[in-house]
């Protein structure tokens, strides 16, 4: 039973390492039964291997673990959306049967008792569709500990369960993650959000490059300090030969009290020569910020001005504006074309010649851009999902650099890549920016581009709460703003 | 002819040019397949299949349903089904007999109304598919379904033979320089696909939106306006068959279309195994309507059961989709259709 136990989960002496690269280093920490324990640190401190050593996925160099049956929630919750809640509670597991048909009625029973609890029990006729994020997870995590093998779960893994809830749907999953402990049941979460940490976790662990910075209680800490211990005293680095670009005429881009179902009459401008770094928590407004700016979605209220006139979303002006989505398989690559083809879809009417597309000229084009940008291999006629997601990246990049255009709005673009394409994706848009292009970068973590930025921009709750030259910035002062 | 420069310019890439040869190789397999059938069945019956005249026969017997099969191949490079294109084929066919027939219609402006009708049908089922975003295969479901029923009341399930101008007929039953009319407009239509699709930027958009809508509209590519002119110029490719066809034959048959649908749609599809391996393509499916058709003419020679020929379609089809999956890899979606 719960109450025998000390701790739910208990981690003595964790190392880990890939390589030259220390993920963990001699990390400890306790998770006390009843317990709500907050897991953060900025992106590779460390977290997901932590978790992934907790799951069973990676097998610890040293230390060790002892907990009871521990289930894990991940981020994407694993729901079948076209699917009722009812069904999603029974795929995957024997069902109950009666007569050689599914018992639909005892079916029907254990979903709504697991829900009962978090007044849920009314949807499990109703499609994951048409539920809130907030009921999704907490459906996710009910499911999870109904397949629980042993019936008596010790400890509650959640990897980011709030990343994608707006922040009004927040308490509810917070009610859930309350009613669970006081089950006795142990939970760790990993967050991004430090005001979820104060509002909801009673102890805390911060991570920083794989060492363990702090774990012990939440109470006496503060959101400035824990960005300080994420942080740590790591000087933001500043390139030597950086100087701001001196910002001329009028914006290239602009924002003018956009409205959208996350942004809030947000005012935003980017100036040609510039490469203006946007920073916000999932929520604040920043994954709708790029495909509205870029002109690829309309927004409810507002006008976004390209050169000083309207832009229509979808209408042909959109084409002087590069755009790199954060959701690159879905949304960039061109899947079933080559990497020439991916670079040249917008270049093919500069390579006609009396009337059709020259294969010699398009050839050229796309091979000059993958050898450009060291796309590998440099073959630009295989296939481009037989590339790595970094070499997709640059594909897509090479796309819009080869015509030359007047902004580039890219999401998370050194989301999911390799070090080496990163820096050559940014030296890339530094470049198209000294080339007079407006460049706008977005990301949820600050740390990835923070150095490639002129000039910084913080979302909150869909308006800007922070403009400022990056010289004037530390990463701590935009996490803070952040938070 | 239309590879030779890519193939070049994977040599000039490739480590070695035998490399290079065995990689292209699948891409020529159907062709491979169509010289070996030619010369097995020119052994087999040399009296009765290689002929000028049994050669003849089969090119001009197939024209049109080659242009059917390129029309229907179009908007499913966008992953959009029109399976009316054999109703579409059959009411136009029954227009251009009717129309000179019944209400009197000179043959310049039967050729125009015909036509005029394909595109209005095209644009419907844009207006349906693209803006009202209706799944293109209930809506053609449906639009075939309706000109079934305008065509069985037009002609009250008879076939319309009396009045047919020779003016028109002449277009479909001369030679020029020795070649019959139905191989040139079919020759025609081919290459001006080819063209299109491949050379200009609106092919590579309508390839573009077919690898992933969302990603072409994202890259600036006008999906919607792509789709539609993919349907539109379906209906127009459908119209111009049905009227070859009567041309061809004298008169207007209000069941002949049931005869094309099937052999149509698993041309386009056997497209994917030839050439521009794993996409449809016109070349292909050119290639495809001939590989089926003297398929069949040589087994029907040998003394095959008339049964033998649908058997024959549905087993190439399975064979050419199977090869080209293997050939294509795991890299890309053969087709990603419904």
């Amino acid at each position: 039973m719960p109450s025998t136990r000390t701790a739910a989960i208990q981690i003595r002496g964790l190392s880990k390492t890939f390589g030259a690269t220390r993920a963990l280093s001699n990390v400890s920490m306790e998770v006390a039964p009843g317990s709500i324990h907050a897991l953060i640190g900025l992106n590779g401190s460390g977290k997901s291997t932590l978790v992934k050593v907790l799951s069973g996925f990676y097998a610890a160099d040293e230390g060790d673990v002892s907990m009871g049956e521990v289930v894990f929630v991940h981020q994407d919750l694993g729901l079948l959306p076209s699917l009722t809640v009812l069904e999603n509670f029974s795929i995957g597991r024997p069902m109950a049967m009666r007569r050689g048909q599914i018992d639909r009625r005892a079916e029907e029973e254990r979903a709504r008792a697991a829900l009962a609890e978090f007044g849920l029990e009314h949807t499990v006729r109703q499609q994951i569709s048409s539920l809130t994020q907030a009921q999704c997870a907490i459906i996710a995590i009910a499911r999870a500990l109904d397949r629980s093998a042993s019936g008596d779960v010790a400890a509650l893994v959640l990897d980011e369960p709030t990343s994608a809830l707006p922040s009004h749907e927040i308490e509810m999953l917070a009610a859930a993650m309350r009613t669970y402990a006081d089950r006795g049941i142990g939970i760790v979460f990993i967050t991004h959000r430090l005001q979820e940490v104060v509002d909801l976790a009673d102890t805390l662990t911060v991570l920083r490059n794989g060492q363990l910075v702090y774990s012990g209680p939440t109470e006496g800490t503060s959101i400035p300090g824990m960005v300080e211990m994420m942080v740590g005293d790591a000087p933001t680095r500043v390139e030597a030969e950086w100087t701001p670009p001196v910002r001329t005429g009028e914006p290239v881009l602009e924002a003018r009290a956009i409205v959208s179902d996350t942004l809030d009459r947000l005012d935003l401008s980017v100036y040609s020569g510039e490469i203006l770094g946007v920073f916000g928590m999932t929520g604040s407004g920043l994954e709708t910020l790029g495909s509205v700016l870029s002109g690829r979605e309309a927004a409810a209220g507002g006008t976004v001005q390209l050169d000083g006139s309207p832009l229509v979303a979808n209408s042909p002006r959109v084409q002087t504006i590069g755009y790199v989505p954060s959701d690159r398989p879905r949304r960039g690559v061109l899947p079933g074309l080559s990497v020439r083809e991916n670079i040249s879809i917008r270049s093919l009417k500069g390579t006609l010649s009396r009337g059709q597309i020259s294969r010699r000229k398009e050839v050229a084009l796309a091979q000059r851009w993958a050898e450009d940008l060291r796309i590998k291999p440099s073959d630009a006629s295989v296939p481009i999902l037989t590339l790595s997601g970094g070499n997709q990246q640059k594909a897509i990049l090479a796309r819009w650099l080869a015509v030359d255009p007047r902004a580039i709005v890219a999401e998370e673009p050194t989301q999911g890549i390799d070090v080496w394409a990163k820096t050559e994706i940014l030296h890339r848009l530094r470049g198209a920016a000294e080339n007079g292009a407006a460049v706008l970068l977005t990301a949820v973590e600050p740390e990835e581009i923070l150095d490639f930025c002129d000039r910084v921009v913080v979302l909150r709750k869909g308006r800007v709460v922070l403009d400022e030259q990056r010289s004037d910035l530390t990463i701590t002062d935009i996490l803070s703003a952040m938070h | 002819m239309a590879r030779t420069d890519a193939a070049a310019q994977t040599a000039g890439t490739s480590t070695s040019g035998r490399a290079a040869f065995l990689t292209e190789l699948p891409r020529f397999g159907m062709v491979g397949l169509l010289v070996i059938i030619v010369v097995v069945f020119s052994v087999l019956r040399p009296d009765s299949f290689a002929t000028t005249d049994n050669i003849r026969t089969v090119l001009v017997e197939s024209a049109v349903l080659t242009i059917l099969a390129l029309a229907v191949m179009i908007p499913l490079i966008a992953n959009d089904f029109d399976l009316s294109v054999a109703a579409q084929l059959g009411f136009a066919s029954i227009l251009a007999a009717g129309l000179p027939g019944k209400q009197g219609l000179s043959v310049p402006l039967v050729i125009l109304v015909v036509l005029a009708v394909g595109a209005v049908i095209g644009i419907i089922h844009s207006v349906l598919i693209v803006m009202f975003e209706l799944p293109s295969v209930v809506v053609t479901l449906a639009t075939s379904t309706v000109l079934g029923g305008i065509v069985l009341w037009y002609t009250d399930g008879a076939v319309l033979y009396e009045g047919v101008p020779a003016s028109l007929t002449d277009l479909g039953q001369k030679d020029v320089v020795g070649v019959p009319l139905p191989i040139i407009y079919m020759v025609v239509v081919a290459a001006v696909l080819w063209f299109i699709l491949e050379r200009r930027p609106w092919g590579r958009y309508l390839y573009a939106v077919g690898s992933s809508p969302v990603s072409a509209r994202l890259a600036g590519v006008n999906a919607p306006r792509v789709r539609a002119t993919a349907l539109i110029a379906c209906s127009v490719l459908a119209a111009l068959a049905g009227l070859i066809l009567t041309a061809r034959i004298g008169s207007g048959n209000p069941s002949i279309s049931n005869a094309y649908f099937l052999p149509a749609f698993a041309a386009a599809f056997l497209s994917l195994a030839a050439f521009k391996l794993g996409f449809f393509n016109p070349l292909g499916v050119v290639l495809s309507v001939y590989l089926l058709a003297i398929g069949v003419n040589g087994l029907t020679l040998l003394g095959a059961p008339s049964w033998v020929e649908p058997v024959f379609n549905g087993l190439a089809l399975i064979i050419a989709i199977g090869l080209a999956r293997l050939s294509v890899g795991k890299s890309r979606k053969l087709f990603s259709g419904v």
